[in-house]
């Protein structure tokens, strides 16, 4: 409610000075400022994106060179690129992530900021900044990737950008990922390290164990999961499941289930809910969270 | 919304504030008013509760008992989630040692933080560049706060609470860290603060920093308010002043002078049961008697001493020395206090229960 008073000293109560147009210049002016303060990283992560980009066109290069033929289909020289693609966007959600909260706690800079700015703002503004970074890394991989695909084949397919949307997603629930640990953890670095091996690692742990346990479920909680559907994408199998059997010395063993990919309507809700859930319970710990004396 | 015209002059009101963390009481139904233009020294050890206050009124900490007023557009209005917003933009804050992001620059963090206090976008650039001048590092402006030394990043954090240009400051431990020249060139600017108008809060345990400048001096001891007055109301409240006395040269036999002026004006303090009224003190050359804090008795001594054949060629009443020993003796008195309440039989009421 925007407070109307008849004795005014001081600045006048207006509409912005107060409510949503207040959180929107106050978000607005954090994004700016969180471009500026991630700029330098921002390059960085160019320059991983391009190392990556160059490394799979090395690889590429050598296997065409090993078979003297290059991928008859566009699309599988495109997906020859983006088998690193969920590292690539683990690195860029780790390094715009990784110090969204845990720094000022670390650094003690919340003492000057978080009198300044509710702490709902501030991660809102903060999320959308470095997410838009996060994105913008992201799309400079694809268009490279475009870029490669157009000069060798001439044309390119239009699920490229069916698949870029959804690494644009992924992303997204990766950084908020990162974020959830950041509003807990010590430090910029143990929030780095820790997401990082929890990716690469329990997840992955997690996955084997559901296989093995021949446990049924659609891993949604297992969010590397969710990466699969970025190569899928291209050619979205008819069944989401594959079936093997593990024997030895030719003999059939026992019969083991694992998921492929999540279909498109599981992967858009799954992931934003995911999302929502991290993002919710880092505001929750980064409100109680207090400044060590 | 809640407002209170009767109280003209106030511009933070702290009612019966409590601020428990699970079983430690970190502070305990503290009540203060800070009027219009005067600074306050907030003075306690450690861990006292002066931080929290401060946070409290910053709404980093929401108390669990009492209310927290500002005067907003002219009127003191109860600060909650709602008002928060404006309310607080009167306010500006440095809570704890203020650390900066290295790799921005003074004019990039200021900038930042005047838009989010809402400070009009179109006077933000000579807004910042005016308050950084006034502390001296215009030349800094563009540099990377990494590259500063402690002092100057400390002074960057006082310019960052009054860069929105708010009626009131609120500084918790600004001279902490900083070297005597810089201690000086803080208490200068915040004098000048006071010369504009502007109402400052300010803690610390620098006794001397405070006692320059302060109109009122708050100490908070175990949570708790145990004195908020004047200095010179809480010296005669204490019944405790200190002369300095300066002799033309240092006598051979410091004892012996002491009883010397111990004969000639003891009977004259106006305390009864102090033993040492007099004593040397080293660091500073000088003789120091205790007395009462009366004007009269103080006369009755000098009157004395001009009468002895004592080479005096200087005479002090100095500040921070009396408001350190005010200060110890405060909390002595509250720490007797809180003893003696734990002797009590619980069927007697306590002493503070009966002031409430």
């Amino acid at each position: 409610m925007v407070t109307k008073q008849i004795e005014s000293n001081g600045l006048e109560i207006t509409k912005s000075r107060t409510g949503l147009k207040r959180s929107a210049i106050q978000i607005k002016a954090t994004i700016i400022f969180e471009w500026r303060r991630n700029l330098k990283n921002l390059i960085i992560m160019l320059c991983v994106a391009t190392a990556i980009y160059v490394l799979t066109l090395v690889i590429n290069l050598i296997q065409e060179y090993r078979t003297g033929e290059s991928p008859e289909d566009l699309v599988d020289y495109i997906k020859s690129f983006l088998f690193m693609i969920d590292f690539l966007i683990l690195i860029i959600a780790a390094a715009f992530g990784g110090s969204i909260i845990a720094e000022d706690y670390h650094s003690q800079t919340g003492n000057l900021v978080f009198p300044k700015i509710t702490k709902a703002r501030l991660l809102t503004g903060r999320v959308i900044a470095r997410y838009l970074y996060s994105a913008l890394t992201v799309i400079f991989f694809y268009l490279l990737v475009i870029i490669t695909t157009l000069i060798k084949y001439g044309s390119v397919s239009e699920l490229v950008w069916v698949s870029m949307v959804w690494s644009l997603l992924y992303t997204f629930l990766v950084l908020s990922f990162v974020v959830f640990f950041s509003s807990f953890m010590k430090s910029t670095s143990a929030t780095l390290i820790t997401s990082i091996l929890f990716i690469l690692m329990v997840f992955n742990l997690a996955n084997m164990i559901l296989m093995f346990t021949g446990v049924e479920i659609e891993p949604f909680f297992i969010l590397t999961y969710y990466a699969s559907i970025i190569t899928q994408s291209f050619a979205m199998p008819t069944t989401r499941f594959a079936e093997f059997s593990m024997g030895f010395n030719g003999e059939h063993g026992p019969t083991f289930m694992s998921w492929i990919t999540p279909s498109i309507e599981g992967a858009i809700i799954g992931m934003l809910i995911y999302s929502a859930l991290l993002l919710i319970a880092a505001y929750f710990f980064f409100r109680r969270r207090q400044q060590k004396q | 919304m809640i407002i209170n015209k009767n109280t003209d002059e106030v511009v933070i009101s702290l009612r019966n504030l409590t601020k428990r963390f699970r079983n430690f009481t970190a502070v305990s139904n503290v009540s203060l008013d800070i009027k219009k233009g005067e600074i306050v020294g907030f003075l306690g050890p450690n861990g006292a509760g002066k931080t929290t206050t401060m946070k409290m009124i910053a709404r980093l900490l929401i108390p669990e008992e009492g209310e927290i007023w500002i005067r907003g557009n002219g009127v003191l209005q109860l600060l909650t989630g709602r008002n928060q917003d404006y309310l607080l933009d009167e306010v500006g804050f440095l809570i704890e040692n203020p650390a900066f992001y290295k790799h921005m620059t003074p004019r990039q963090i200021l900038s930042y933080f005047a838009e989010l206090k809402g400070y009009p976008k179109q006077k933000i650039s000579s807004r910042v560049k005016e308050v950084v001048e006034m502390m001296g590092l215009s030349e800094w402006i563009d540099k990377k706060l990494g590259t500063f030394s402690k002092g100057m990043r400390q002074k960057i954090g006082i310019v960052s609470a009054i860069v929105h240009d708010p009626a009131i400051i609120v500084l918790d431990e600004p001279q902490t860290g900083l070297d005597p020249k810089a201690r000086k060139e803080v208490r200068d600017f915040l004098k000048n603060l006071k010369s504009q108008g502007k109402t400052i809060f300010l803690s610390s345990h620098l006794l001397y920093e405070v006692g320059e400048i302060a109109d009122r001096i708050g100490i908070i001891y175990h949570g708790r308010l145990i004195a908020f007055d004047t200095v010179e109301n809480l010296e005669q409240l204490a019944q405790k002043s200190v002369l300095h006395l300066e002799l033309y040269s240092l006598p051979d036999n410091i004892d012996q002078k002491i009883v010397q002026l111990a004969n000639i004006v003891e009977s004259l303090t106006g305390l009864d049961n102090v033993s040492h009224s007099v004593t040397y003190n080293y660091d500073l050359k000088v003789f120091e008697v205790l007395f009462n804090g009366n004007p009269k008795n103080q006369l009755e001594v000098f009157k004395a001493l001009a009468k002895s054949e004592i080479d005096i060629i200087g005479c002090s009443v100095p500040r921070t020395n009396l408001l350190e020993d005010l200060y110890l003796n405060y909390i002595s008195q509250d720490e007797e206090f809180r003893a003696n309440q734990q002797n009590i039989p619980s069927n007697i009421v306590k002493m503070e229960d009966m002031t409430n």
